[in-house]
């Protein structure tokens, strides 16, 4: 495409992909500009500078994962089916007529030939009974907020084998405070600060500290990204370089700044767990680590379609002691799978009339989906129940005890 | 072709996710949100195939959709985001510092800072400097996509430049040219 702006003029040029009187002319225009030069400057360095950001990874979704959530979220009937629906509707238009026309015009001569059929019983389909899927519209549950940074939940450890990991995004920081049920401790620095560096080299790595930073969540606040205006004021009222105790809910319960040396640091942020209240028992890394590899399991299982896996991790992880935020998201999982089945089966209802075959071949693919869930006997006894009665079964809800 | 049947489907599947999901990373920052947002394009691409009737390029159409999707994703984001970190009560004044770049940085270091800027961008410029920069669309591409002017895009894209280039200048010499 031409380039019709000046940024895209000054790219095309910088790739040398511009056209030489084209080229000619935008160098004029530089030695006139100022601004334009400028510009011209800094995209130059903002492209060497972002060069360095590799490649994206390779997309892992397939198409049978998208056929699989297309048959359990909206069976809608696709255009061969359409098609074939027309046809057997046209087609059993133009016997009725047919027979009426024949019936009124042939006399009564044929009618005395017409052999009375045989009445065979209709076939009823029996009500199904379900005991899974609710067809009543669920109440909306509560609010989960999305887990932030599971993979990070699944892997963290303040005290790595390099000294305190600190974290450096507040919302990461803040999940996985509450998952573990601790409160932050925040280390604000900025990039190049000398003390900062002295507080790296000689303080944090004194194994009293490194003991005592596994009751916390440590978060390292740039504070570079203060817009500059705000920072010598910042600094003033809160201190520098700053130390201060964040509970899960985002209440400061504790500040100090400056260089505190190794034993003053333990003695503040004991006192920061006090005034935290959080000195009580507390889950072990190790067993927060575990939900999040297992909270991980169950959302790489539900993406890929096994869905028993998927249900039976979210179960676990909703039932966990330790839960918290699991418990919250992996509830809000489990109803959005009993959604999906609910609508995959109601969808097959309402289609029932019109696309009976595709209807029913879209609640095979569905029960095939959710193979080995609570909702598969559902859809199958639907499904043998239809093919046993030639239509869409009644269905009725199960006392549920 | 009016209407996509589930073949043709199959085959712009497989001919757009990497470059579908490549977009949708580079906006989001992230594989799984990456990877929820590409399953959702398709899928809404597949349940409204009767609205596409061949009209512009399907990779247009699947970006466009994507685009908007990611925008009702990034604005529920956004509400969530409402939390803020409340300064403690009892703040001591302390010394001034002079900042100075210790020398020994390495280029993880340097990505990570380019990273952080960019996030840093307000919304809007951030999402047209992406497109532009990662993406390789020209200001018009992005305004078609977008459906901002194009002047907005231009200085959107011209003003988060600059931006990075100010921010980033003190870290100008650990680029592994320099």
């Amino acid at each position: 495409m031409e380039p019709t702006t000046d940024l895209d003029r000054l790219r095309a040029w910088l790739e040398g992909r511009l056209p030489p009187a084209q080229a000619e002319r935008l160098e004029r225009d530089l030695e006139r500009d100022p601004r334009l030069a400028e510009l011209l400057e800094s995209l130059r360095d903002v492209y060497a500078l972002t060069a360095l950001e590799p490649e994206p990874p390779l997309a892992r979704t397939t198409f049978e994962t998208l056929e699989r959530r297309i048959a359990a979220q909206r069976p809608a009937p696709s255009g061969w089916q359409r098609k074939a629906a027309a046809a057997v509707f046209a087609l059993a238009a133009g016997t009725a007529l047919a027979f009426f026309l024949v019936r009124e015009l042939g006399g009564t001569s044929q009618e005395s030939e017409r052999i009375e059929p045989i009445a065979q019983p209709t076939p009823r389909a029996a009500a199904v009974e379900l005991t899974a899927i609710a067809l009543d519209e669920p109440a909306p549950s509560a609010y989960a907020p999305p887990l932030v940074a599971p993979e990070v939940l699944a892997s963290y450890d303040p005290r790595g084998a390099s000294g305190i990991q600190w974290l450096h995004d507040m919302d990461v920081a803040f999940a996985v405070a509450r998952a573990s049920q601790r409160p932050l401790l925040v280390f604000g620095s900025l990039p190049g600060c000398p003390w900062c560096a002295e507080l790296r080299a000689k303080v944090f790595p004194e194994k009293p500290v490194l003991d005592l930073i596994d009751r916390y969540v440590p978060l390292e606040w740039d504070l570079g990204k203060l817009p500059p205006d705000a920072l010598p004021s910042f600094m003033v009222k809160r201190g520098y370089p700053l130390f201060e105790v964040w509970t899960v809910d985002d209440e400061g319960v504790l500040n100090f700044s400056g260089r505190p040396d190794a034993p003053t640091l333990v003695e503040m942020m004991h006192q920061g767990l006090e005034r935290a209240n959080a000195t009580g028992t507390v889950p072990e890394w190790d067993d927060v680590r575990g939900l999040g590899k297992r909270w991980l399991e169950a959302r790489e299982a539900r993406t890929a379609g096994r869905m028993a896996e998927a249900q039976s991790l979210l179960r676990d992880l909703a039932r966990s002691d330790l839960g918290g935020p699991f418990a919250a998201t992996s509830s809000a999982e489990l109803s959005a799978i009993a959604a999906d089945a609910r609508s995959a089966l109601l969808d097959a209802k309402a289609a029932s009339d019109a696309d009976p075959a595709g209807a029913r071949a879209n609640l095979e693919t569905a029960a095939d989906h959710f193979t080995g869930t609570d909702f598969e006997p559902d859809l199958r006894a639907v499904l043998a129940a239809w093919k046993a009665g030639n239509e869409f079964p009644e269905l009725v809800q199960a006392r549920r005890g | 072709v009016s209407t996509l049947d589930r073949a043709e489907f199959r085959t712009v599947f497989e001919a757009e996710r990497q470059p579908l999901f490549r977009f949708l990373y580079r906006l989001t920052r992230n594989a799984s949100d990456a990877e929820d947002l590409l399953q959702e394009t398709f899928l809404a691409v597949w349940r409204k195939r009767e609205q596409f009737e061949g009209r512009g390029s399907m990779s247009g159409y699947l970006k466009s959709t994507a685009w908007r999707l990611y925008l009702n994703a990034r604005e529920r984001e956004d509400r969530r985001r409402a939390l803020a970190p409340r300064a403690p009560a009892n703040g001591e004044p302390q010394a001034t510092y002079e900042p100075e770049l210790e020398s020994n940085e390495s280029a993880g270091f340097l990505l990570e800072r380019v990273r952080a800027e960019v996030t840093e961008l307000p919304d809007g410029a951030r999402e047209a400097f992406v497109l532009f920069r990662y993406e390789g669309l020209t200001c018009a591409q992005i305004a078609a996509l977008t459906g901002e002017p194009l002047k907005t895009v231009e200085s959107r894209v011209a003003r988060a430049t600059r931006q990075l280039a100010e921010r980033l200048r003190p870290y100008r010499h650990l680029m592994p040219s320099s």
